[in-house]
């Protein structure tokens, strides 16, 4: 008798999984259809063309960037060089030391010549307390801001609240951003007047690129595997989830590396906040928030072109890490504001985004590896249960590597970024085996923060910068 | 026989940084273009502020004219200003060539010593004539 | 029972798979090809580049250069688009206009009736670049068309006023009349001295859009010709209008009578505090200096960096600015000053 039940249980949970799978599958299905159609009418236009008009725009709405630095020093120069010869008329460089234990700050003062000067600072925001305040004697529009150890949001707000344009933006000290970004991403701000009042622009992989003094001469496919699955991964996200997302102002995250924000706005909803790991997107949250709350419609939208070049873990336990926190981070923001979910009165973002993000990117690596479990316990079992675990793993094949391998030729087939025909191949070719190997191995890593989380482990480890340019 | 006017002339070193080939090229052919025969002229374009500080052109005897570019990636035509003007053993001469027309950029340019402002996009003859100027007060 | 369903995703799975390896070779094929496209643009352009700089920039005759193959004409394209770009003395832009029109007139009438989007856009964008006139035509019929999107008839709006299109006026007061202030605005600010004229002939006809637009172009070009038109407009109408009038009559630089400006240096709308604040600089009226330096300690920023831009216009503003710096009590008004005495360098 009992075995009867067990083996039932099995089956319903067996079930269970695929009919998740095959839920995902159809939403990923209509999302890539959507980011087709999108897609390939906009990009072949010659892009440079269509900014200059915008010139005397851009002219009246400044930008100011942060760069928060805790021990950069060894890419910070290349950072803020590369940051100078930015296309855009108006703007303003702040970078925000966050009591950096290594050399940041004196490599900073005597490249910049920097001079200390003294600013009325108003706190708009609450912060950690600011110790010197730095301008450039041969740059202007560069400063440099001294604080005390905060983390990266603190060190943000710090920046926001010493800012004087009505825009910003965060950029990572190792980022490399491409001379037109804030054309790109600036123009929806525009073109909306101002009922945009975010703009997040696409992330590439900057590993295995030509990357001189804070330019990339040369667009490159890197060769360690860790590398080329996370490229896939990224242009998997960006592609689909973000356009389509995107489209009915759904976006939810604009990743950390990229984004230009209305400063009013981030500091009407409070700013930073200090006590998650995935502030980025705490603040896009409370942002959406804040403007059905007061039933205001502005919108944040998505660019999809590639405007921001970033490097990427090439190890494997730095990977790790960075996964658990990112997963951790998806949680915070979204237990922090639940009660968003499948509440009609914050519109879309409600009603599909929220689940989505619950069901689909949180609860979904719990479910693939449960998955995973089981499909090496049908094996043990026999008979008829393989049959489950061959249909779990084709559905797992489609859920992973066929949209994988979609991605890769949607972005070949719009944005053909990368110049080598082998590139493509690999990429191609790698994405095929990304069910066997990386997708379980990430699974299992995000499975792990969430773990990490329940047991009170407050370690959020260091991410050990190489510096991406010579 | 040796004419003594050619022995008279100095040597002018024109140096045009760009990152720009487009504009290199064409710097130097309206260069040539040019009638400037108090000098004897020698013309070499740099693609960067590296390369040219690098060649250690400025340890030439003569006069140095540069032409700089404005926004550029390696070396900014601004932290190229300022640097060479910053040697005041050497007197050199600038005319900036930037995209950018903001008055508060020309004015620090011109507050950093920069002998003339052209901005981008130009008009070949009135860059040849504000050449022409500056050429006139290095023979004075 | 479990057998159908993994019969139909190994299908299914298969059959994709199959799919995304034929769309693979197809895009392995197409970017293969376009190496080798680039490649042989790339080498003509670096062939004809002297020749065509020859041209513009000597008038030397445009000879023996063909430009029949679309290899040829997508260099000539690219090519010309640097050029203009970087170029603008007259003859220049002229002969470079001839040349387009040579090689890519033929080019351009096609792609204008392409079904692809951004073809049209492309070429829409360069004609106006190369202003190739001849075109006019095909633009005008363009814009006929039925089911044209928004953004290529802006364009050939702007493309018309470039052209100095006649019956511009008529098309943007009557038909066009929902278009957004900077779309007008980007079609003022291409049209010559006449055309534009006649926009100010009509302002009181227009819409609001279209008056902000007149206004901004009037600012951007300091066009002092019109500064007896903008203080009508300042005078007559209110709100919005009245700010942009005012505005433009900053950027102008002079006014008739600068007393009944200075009340505005008082006004409880922040914005016409420092439009005010701006005009008072431009003009350098001594008089609204006491004010000024009351402005540097307004509540908003816009005003106090405003003031401090406008002090430091005058003959002794940098001996006014330090005084604050030194004896004000508010920070915020040092800081501003401290800002604008440091402009720069």
């Amino acid at each position: 008798m009992l075995n009867v039940d067990w083996l039932d249980i099995v089956s319903v949970f067996g079930w269970f999984i695929a009919v998740y799978m095959v839920i995902v599958i159809v939403f990923y299905s209509v999302i890539l259809m959507i980011s087709l159609f999108q897609l390939r009418k906009e990009y072949q236009l010659d892009r440079i063309q269509a900014y200059e008009d915008y010139m005397d725009e851009f002219y009246t709405r400044p930008v100011s960037i942060i760069v928060p630095a805790y021990n950069e020093e060894a890419g910070i120069i290349q950072s803020v060089r590369s940051l100078l010869s930015v296309n855009y008329p108006t703007f303003e460089i702040i970078v925000v030391n966050d009591g950096s234990t290594d050399r940041t700050l004196e490599k900073m003062i005597t490249q910049y010549d920097m001079k200390e000067i003294s600013r009325v600072v108003r706190k708009q925001i609450n912060t950690k307390p600011i110790k010197t305040i730095y301008q450039s004697s041969i740059l202007s529009n560069l400063f440099l801001v001294d604080k005390e150890n905060g983390g990266k949001a603190d060190a943000l707000n710090v920046g926001l609240n010493f800012s004087h344009y009505p825009y910003f933006c965060s950029l990572d000290g190792d980022s490399v951003l491409e001379p037109d970004a804030f054309l790109k991403v600036m123009k929806p701000i525009i073109d909306s007047n101002e009922e945009v009042i975010a703009s997040g622009g696409s992330v590439r992989i900057a590993n295995g690129c030509e990357i001189k003094n804070g330019h990339i001469l040369k667009i490159g496919l890197s060769n360690n595997p860790l590398v080329i699955m996370q490229i896939i991964e990224y242009l998997r996200a960006f592609l689909m989830g973000r356009i389509g997302l995107s489209r009915h102002n759904l976006l939810l995250i604009i990743s950390g590396a990229f984004g230009v924000f209305s400063k009013h706005w981030t500091i009407e909803a409070g700013g930073y906040k200090t006590d998650t790991v995935g502030e980025d997107m705490e603040l896009v949250v409370r942002i959406h928030r804040l403007l059905k709350e007061k039933r205001i419609n502005k919108k944040i939208v998505y660019v999809p072109d590639p405007v921001c070049w970033t490097e990427v873990p090439e190890d494997m336990t730095i990977l790790r890490r960075q996964r658990r926190r990112w997963h951790r981070g998806l949680f915070e923001s979204l237990w922090t504001h639940r009660g968003l979910t499948f509440n009609p009165k914050y519109g879309s973002i409600g009603v599909i985004s929220f689940p989505y993000f619950w069901i689909v990117e949180f609860l979904g690596p719990i479910i693939e590896f449960l998955g995973y479990i089981f499909m090496v316990l049908c094996l043990f079992l026999g008979g008829v249960y393989i049959e489950f675990a061959i249909l779990l793993f084709l559905l797992s094949c489609l859920y992973g590597s066929l949209f994988s391998m979609a991605a890769v030729l949607l972005e070949e087939w719009s944005l053909t970024k990368y110049p080598k025909v082998s590139d493509i191949v690999k990429l191609f070719l790698y994405s095929i085996t990304e069910t066997i190997w990386y997708r379980p191995m990430t699974v299992f890593w995000r499975c792990e923060g969430i773990w990490q989380m329940m047991v009170g482990d407050k370690s959020w480890g260091e991410m050990k910068r190489k510096g991406v340019s010579k | 026989m040796e004419t003594t006017s050619e022995q008279n002339k100095k040597k002018l070193f024109i140096s045009i940084i760009d990152n720009d080939a487009i504009i290199q090229t064409m710097l130097v052919r309206i260069l040539n273009m040019m009638n400037i025969d108090q000098f004897e002229l020698d013309i070499k374009a740099y693609e960067d502020g590296l390369q040219f500080f690098e060649s250690q052109r400025l340890d030439n005897t003569g006069e140095h004219f540069l032409i700089l570019g404005g926004i550029m990636p390696v070396m900014d035509g601004i932290e190229i200003l300022q640097k060479v003007k910053s040697d005041l053993r050497k007197q050199v001469y600038v005319l900036m060539l930037s995209g950018r027309k903001s008055p508060a950029e020309i004015d620090k340019a011109l507050k950093l010593g920069a002998d003339d402002y052209v901005t981008k996009p130009f008009s070949i003859k009135e860059l040849q004539i504000r050449v022409q100027q500056i050429i006139q007060r290095i023979t004075q | 029972m479990i057998n159908q369903e993994i019969l139909f995703l190994s299908i299914l799975t298969s059959s994709l798979m199959c799919l995304l390896f034929l769309l693979l070779l197809y895009l392995i094929i197409r970017k293969s090809k376009e190496i080798k496209t680039r490649r042989e643009i790339e080498s003509y352009k670096n062939k004809i580049n002297n020749q065509i700089f020859s041209i513009i920039a000597q008038g030397q005759v445009f000879r023996g250069m063909g430009c029949e193959t679309a290899i040829k004409q997508r260099a000539m394209e690219e090519l010309l688009s640097r050029y203009v770009k970087i170029l603008e003395g007259e003859e220049e832009k002229k002969r470079l206009s001839d040349l387009a029109t040579h090689c890519l007139q033929g080019y351009y009438q096609k792609r204008l009736k392409s079904k692809r989007w951004s073809y049209r856009m492309n070429a829409l964008y360069h004609i106006e670049d190369f202003h190739m006139t001849k075109l006019l035509n095909e633009v005008v019929l363009l814009s006929k068309k039925k089911k044209l999107s928004h953004q290529e008839m802006i364009h050939v709006l702007r493309i018309l006023a470039s052209f100095q299109f006649k019956d511009l006026l008529d098309l943007l007061l009557n038909h066009y009349h929902y278009l957004s202030e900077y779309e007008n605005r980007g079609i003022l600010m291409r049209l010559n001295q006449d055309l534009f004229d006649q926009f100010v002939l009509s302002f009181h006809k227009s819409t609001p859009p279209l008056q902000f637009a007149i206004l901004d172009v009037i600012s951007l070009n300091k066009a002092i010709k019109y500064r007896v038109f903008t203080e009508n407009i300042y005078l007559t109408y209110k709100g919005e209008v009245k700010l942009r009038a005012l505005k433009a009559l900053s950027e102008i630089g002079y006014v008739r009578n600068i007393e009944p400006y200075l009340q505005l240096l008082y006004s409880p709308n922040w914005q016409e505090r420092m439009v005010a604040a701006k005009l008072i600089g431009s003009v350098k009226e001594e008089k609204g200096i006491p004010r000024l330096i009351e402005l540097l300690h307004d509540q908003v920023w816009w005003v106090r960096s405003q003031a401090g831009q406008s002090i430091s216009q005058f003959p002794n503003g940098k001996a006014i600015l330090q005084s604050v710096l030194e004896t004000s009590k508010d920070a915020f008004a040092r800081d501003m000053a401290w800002d604008w005495l440091h402009k720069g360098v």
